[in-house]
């Protein structure tokens, strides 16, 4: 506990004695605060002294009956993308509200009926059984042609984005309403892939006919709302009254949705996100920062949760440099231990993050303990690494071999959490004798930079299929002929042919461990994601299954 | 604030320069503690065990910011890349504005219209603009903050310039020197720097307090200096994102920088007093 | 006549050597549009080399800048590359909110500055000239960026009295309004401080003391009158910083104006809509820089304007 946090936790129980706001002052003046600084603690404590990590405070008791009606004002923590699940730039909240999958995955991660009644998966592939009568939004019929139409889209290289997760699937055709996806063996995996965001019903037809357009000015889905209007900055949807109802057994809600629209608010600026959600701009928002968390959660009108994200913010340095020895096994394993992750997490997430030693997040179900040692904060190991490697302390305290010095530069997107973490991440490694220089660029700018030549970048991603993303960063942006990539690929083969729980479970397990190995990317942190909400606001539940919350439920009470 | 007029000298506000003085000592420490590769850790160096102290916390004066940096060096670091693009790009606005208010009055209409037609284009656009492409295009940074600052500043002093420059090519002492052959272009360069000093002066003052505004503007924006280089903007655009936590960053930041632009224009006003009797009577 | 054509004229040729540099300006930038429309991570190539197709950016660039131009004059802005919208139906939703912001800070700075210079000039030398003054002063120097923190912290996180980002209701617009306000009040506090001070030694004031009026009716009308002159060109000069101070307040404070919209245009590479922005502010100054010179020359045909003097 910093010196700081000591003092607080005394102010707080000098606070919670119930003294009264003058006295409190002068009390607090007497310890040597300032005015401005113990007024500025009376707003945020309550009467009972918070502690941080908390998961959800007390739920308000659900009134009774569901109030058809309002407009639910949802904050977002990122500017918005077109929502076309073939090719998007990011996967929004939005997708929930325009879309249904076939399947979709329920609270505890396991899929479950959307838009087909039945499902089943084999050694020979994977069938869906579509529902009947289903319609798009503009009143095209969904039939299983389209359904296998929307596949060929999703595993085709030239359109679909999500194509690597499709490769196993040999043939896609239907059968009266029932569309068969071949496998040559088991697909078990595929259930991380059928159940996300890209993997959504549209209306191909319409989305060939808008072209560049389609999800920004025509969304074609099958979801309880249709677009209004689309802008980075905000979109806008209305409820679709002629949305047929849903079979998910998790939505308690199976028919229209009760909100007569939805308004998604990107707010950029953290420091704005939970004082817009108090001051009432929007009814609920995202990732309100973590210095804020605590301050939202003692608030009585606010409905707070609070879990590991789906993410994992990680370091990558290109596979393929021999200039600056990050072929070298050692050398990333140095990096790698030179960082001290819960100092980053206790100090720039305040404690509401988890270290990531290895690939996937922590909580997630499969998660293999085994990686952490592997790359526990050990500056002194880091030394001996790079000493070995061959990389000698240079006079100006950067190490060097052969003439190069070990120093080069990483890009990230501008991002001010992430940024601080990568300024903090530059001084540990600047300890240990590496000079790392961070160049921070928005999207436009940093996206077209994102090769397989790159020499280092550091991004987070977000997505349910947590160890297919890997996965693919790894096939995507390292030369997929050095040998970490290599040896890491191969050990995610075994998940894509696993063809049973248990060897689901024991192919994760194993991926983690060479991957925490191998360090083809290096793994930092996984933030907690934070779901506040005025408790008006009735249904909107977040889970650590999913992204983001669904709509059918949601409705306000006022 | 001008001191009352004695006798037709109006002095320049001792208790103004003695501000000056400790903010120009103040800055030059963190200038040379910033350039010096042994030094500078003082303002870069992490401590994540003691993030958000506050100020007057044992070993560090001012406190820490979050990322447990300290904030005096900091600040002093801040102040030294504020002072030294603020007096870099003065002083290129005011040369590149010299030399082009010179073009244009000295050779000519079809000159004089093509500065013009420059100026006026570049007046156009607003520095936050220009910077926010420059950045783009150069990457963000202080070069491209320096560039696009550099480029809008210099088009009113060269205004200024080419109009007295036009006024003085005419001029009888000008002819009266041609008689006895020195060129003229030599003698209205003379002439014009003389008789433009006081004008340069106030417009230098005016410049730097301008530039040093712009650049911490365009640095918290993310614009200009990149972390870990310390600058006023930056620590306030950090200090923004906690600053429910500790707002000191914020506070003792913009004090700073408000404390030295509230200094050059009191300067300024005192210098245009000094060269420029009329208003003074209004004071 | 003759004068106002030429003017006009020069305007144009201004504004079209504008025209090249907003479009060169963004297309020399790297970085791309597609990273804003698709995930340009996992998407095959051809695919994004066939979406730029789409959105014409493989065209030559002289004939983009062609098109770019004929489009401005003849009024068919282009259509946004992320939204697909109409750059004019962007521009229309915008305009009204930077419009609002702008009139409100205009009408609290000469709404708050000309009264306050006008008495500090009535009581010179006095309390409340000093303390004006003082006042003034502050707020011209601190930086609008900094005011607003600091009115953020102290207004909107302490005391929580106003909202501090956002466009949901006219509280949003107070913090804004007020901080965009604050230099132009203080400047026009000195200004017509000093304007009112030099018609209060003026000659015909004496003569129609002389003749009886009282003195509140020679001050507060006569004197205002001829006071506001210098505080209405004051206005005029402002426009091109104002602009400028526009752009920072809406992006700090996410108010989904004209500013934010440019911003964010140049941040996506969206060019069509950056364009179109920049071009549109660029010639807000240079019209504005125009007609002031005209009103100057109609008012008084002595002032001779060699070129442009709009410094």
């Amino acid at each position: 506990m910093t010196d700081s946090q000591r003092d607080l936790s005394g102010l707080q129980e000098f606070a919670s004695q119930g003294v009264t706001r003058r006295g409190f002052l002068s009390g607090a003046m007497a310890m040597g605060f300032s005015a401005a600084f113990a007024s500025q603690f009376l707003a945020a404590c309550s009467s009972a002294p918070v502690t941080p990590a908390d998961s959800a405070s007390a739920s308000p008791s659900a009134p009774a009956a569901p109030r058809v009606g309002g407009i639910f004002r949802e904050g977002y923590d990122r500017e918005l993308t077109a929502p076309d699940p073939v090719q998007n730039a990011w996967a929004d909240p939005t997708f929930n509200a325009f879309y249904e999958g076939l399947l979709i995955r329920n609270p505890e991660g396991s899929p479950v009926p959307m838009l087909a009644s039945d499902f089943t998966s084999g050694p020979t592939g994977w069938t869906f059984t579509l529902r009947d009568g289903l319609k798009f939004h503009s009143g095209a019929a969904v039939t299983p042609a389209v359904v296998v139409e929307d596949f060929k889209l999703f595993s085709d290289p030239k359109s679909g984005q999500n194509f690597p997760w499709w490769t196993p699937i040999t043939s896609i055709a239907a059968d009266g309403n029932v569309i068969t996806c071949s496998t040559k063996s088991d697909y078990r995996a595929f259930q991380e892939t059928i159940t996300t965001e890209y993997a959504y019903i549209l209306n191909p037809a319409a989305r060939a006919k808008a072209g560049a357009e389609y999800g920004a000015s025509v969304i074609d889905g099958t979801g309880p709302f249709t677009l209004d209007a689309f802008t980075p900055q905000g979109c806008t949807a209305s409820r679709w009254n002629d949305y047929p109802g849903s079979i998910t057994p998790f939505f308690q809600n199976k028919g229209k949705a009760y909100l007569d629209g939805i308004k998604w608010v990107p707010i950029t600026q953290g420091s704005q996100r939970a004082n817009e959600l108090e001051s009432g701009n929007v009814d609920a928002v995202k990732n309100a920062p973590p210095q804020d968390v605590d301050r939202l959660k003692a608030n009585p009108d606010l409905v707070v949760v609070e879990f590991q994200e789906l993410s994992n913010f990680f370091l990558s340095v290109n596979l393929g440099n021999t200039k600056l020895g990050f072929d070298d096994i050692k050398v990333r394993q140095a990096i790698s231990a030179a960082i001290d992750r819960q100092g980053l997490v206790d100090a720039v997430y305040l404690g509401h993050a988890a270290a990531t030693y290895g690939p996937v997040p922590p909580g997630f179900k499969w998660y293999n303990p085994a990686v952490e040692p592997m790359n526990a904060f050990d500056p002194e190991k880091a030394a001996t690494l790079l000493d070995s490697a061959g990389w000698k302390l240079g006079a100006d305290g950067i190490r060097e071999k052969n003439g190069t010095k070990l120093s080069f530069t990483t890009l990230q997107m501008a991002n001010s959490t992430e940024e601080a973490v990568m300024q903090a991440v530059v001084q540990m490694l600047k300890k240990v004798g590496i000079e790392m220089k961070v160049e921070a660029l928005e999207g436009a700018a940093f996206f077209p930079k994102l090769t397989n030549t790159l020499d280092s970048y550091a991004f987070k991603w977000l997505w349910s299929g947590v160890v297919d993303v890997t996965a693919l960063f790894v096939q995507f942006y390292q030369p997929t002929d050095a040998p970490g990539a290599k040896t890491t690929l191969e050990a995610y083969a075994p998940w894509e042919d696993a063809s049973s729980e248990d060897q689901l479970k024991s192919a994760a397990e194993n991926y983690q461990a060479v991957f925490a190995e191998q360090l083809a990317l290096i793994p930092l942190i996984t933030p907690n994601t934070v779901w506040a909400s005025n408790k008006s606001v009735v249904g909107w539940t977040p889970n650590q299954a999913n992204l983001y919350p669904f709509y059918n439920d949601v409705w306000l009470s006022v | 604030m001008a001191s009352t007029p004695r006798s037709g000298m109006v002095r320049i506000n001792p208790w103004i320069l003695v501000a000056l003085a400790v903010y120009a000592v103040a800055g030059l420490t963190g200038i040379v503690v910033l350039l010096s590769p042994t030094m500078n850790n003082r303002m870069t160096d992490t401590d994540l065990t003691s993030t958000f102290l506050h100020p007057l916390s044992p070993g560090h004066p001012l406190g820490t910011d979050s990322l447990g940096r300290d904030l005096m060096w900091r600040l002093l670091g801040g102040l030294g890349v504020s002072i030294c693009v603020g007096v870099g790009v003065a002083l290129i606005s005011i040369v590149l504005g010299l030399a082009l208010g010179v073009f244009g009055g000295f050779f000519g209409r079809t000159a004089s219209f093509a500065t013009g037609l420059v100026v006026d284009v570049t007046w156009a656009f607003p520095a936050i603009l220009l910077a926010i492409v420059f950045a783009g295009w150069l990457g963000p940074g202080l070069p491209a903050v320096v560039l696009a600052l550099a480029l809008t500043g210099w088009a009113s002093f060269a205004v200024i310039v080419r109009g007295e420059m036009l006024s003085l090519r005419e001029r009888d002492f000008i002819a009266a020197a041609r008689v006895l052959g020195v060129s003229r272009l030599k003698i209205s360069l003379t002439h014009l720097l003389v008789s433009l000093f006081p004008v340069t002066m106030v417009v230098s003052v005016f410049f730097v307090s301008t530039s040093i505004v712009a650049e911490s503007g365009l640095s918290f924006l993310g614009l200009g200096a990149q972390p870990p280089t310390p600058s006023l903007g930056v620590i306030l655009a950090e200090g923004r994102d906690y600053l429910s936590q500790s707002w000191w960053p914020v506070i003792l930041a913009g004090a700073l920088l408000t404390g030295l632009v509230l200094l050059l224009n009191a300067l300024a006003d005192n210098v245009r007093d000094r060269f420029d009797p009329r208003s003074r009577r209004l004071q | 006549m003759r004068f106002a054509l030429q003017r006009l004229a020069y305007a144009v040729l201004v504004l079209f050597l504008a025209s090249v540099v907003t479009f060169f300006s963004m297309r020399v930038t790297p970085g791309d549009v597609t990273a804003s429309i698709v995930n340009v991570a996992t998407t095959p190539p051809e695919v994004v080399e066939k979406l730029k197709e789409q959105l014409g950016l493989n065209l030559p660039i002289w004939q983009q800048y062609w098109n770019y131009l004929t489009g401005m004059v003849t009024g068919h802005l282009g259509v946004s590359l992320v939204t697909k919208l109409p750059v004019t139906t962007l521009i229309a939703n915008s305009a009204s909110y930077t419009v609002i912001l702008a009139i409100s800070a205009f009408f609290v700075a000469f709404g708050l500055g000309v009264p306050i210079g006008v008495i500090a000039a009535l009581n010179r030398g006095g309390w409340f000239d000093r303390v004006a003054l003082a006042v003034a002063s502050f707020f011209l120097a601190i930086p609008n960026f900094v005011l607003a923190l600091v009115a953020v912290l102290v207004l909107g996180l302490q005391l929580r009295w106003l909202p501090v980002s956002g466009s949901t209701s006219w509280k949003n617009l107070i913090l804004p309004a007020l901080i965009l306000a604050a230099e132009p009040c203080a400047l026009t506090v000195r200004v017509g401080r000093t304007a009112v001070l030099e018609q209060l030694s003026a000659d015909y004031i004496r003569t129609l003391w002389a003749r009886g009026i009282r003195q509140v009716r020679i001050h507060w009308i006569h004197v205002l009158r001829n006071s506001l002159s210098p505080i209405i060109s004051l206005g005029s000069i402002q426009v091109r910083t104002l602009l400028g101070y526009t752009l920072i307040i809406e992006v700090i404070f996410r108010w989904p104006g004209l500013g934010t919209q440019l911003v964010n245009s140049i941040l996506h590479r969206d060019y069509p809509v950056a364009q179109a922005l920049a071009l549109l502010l660029a010639a807000v100054v240079i019209i504005s820089s125009a007609l002031t010179d005209l009103v100057y020359r109609w008012a008084d045909p002595r002032v001779r304007l060699s070129g442009s003097e709009a410094a």
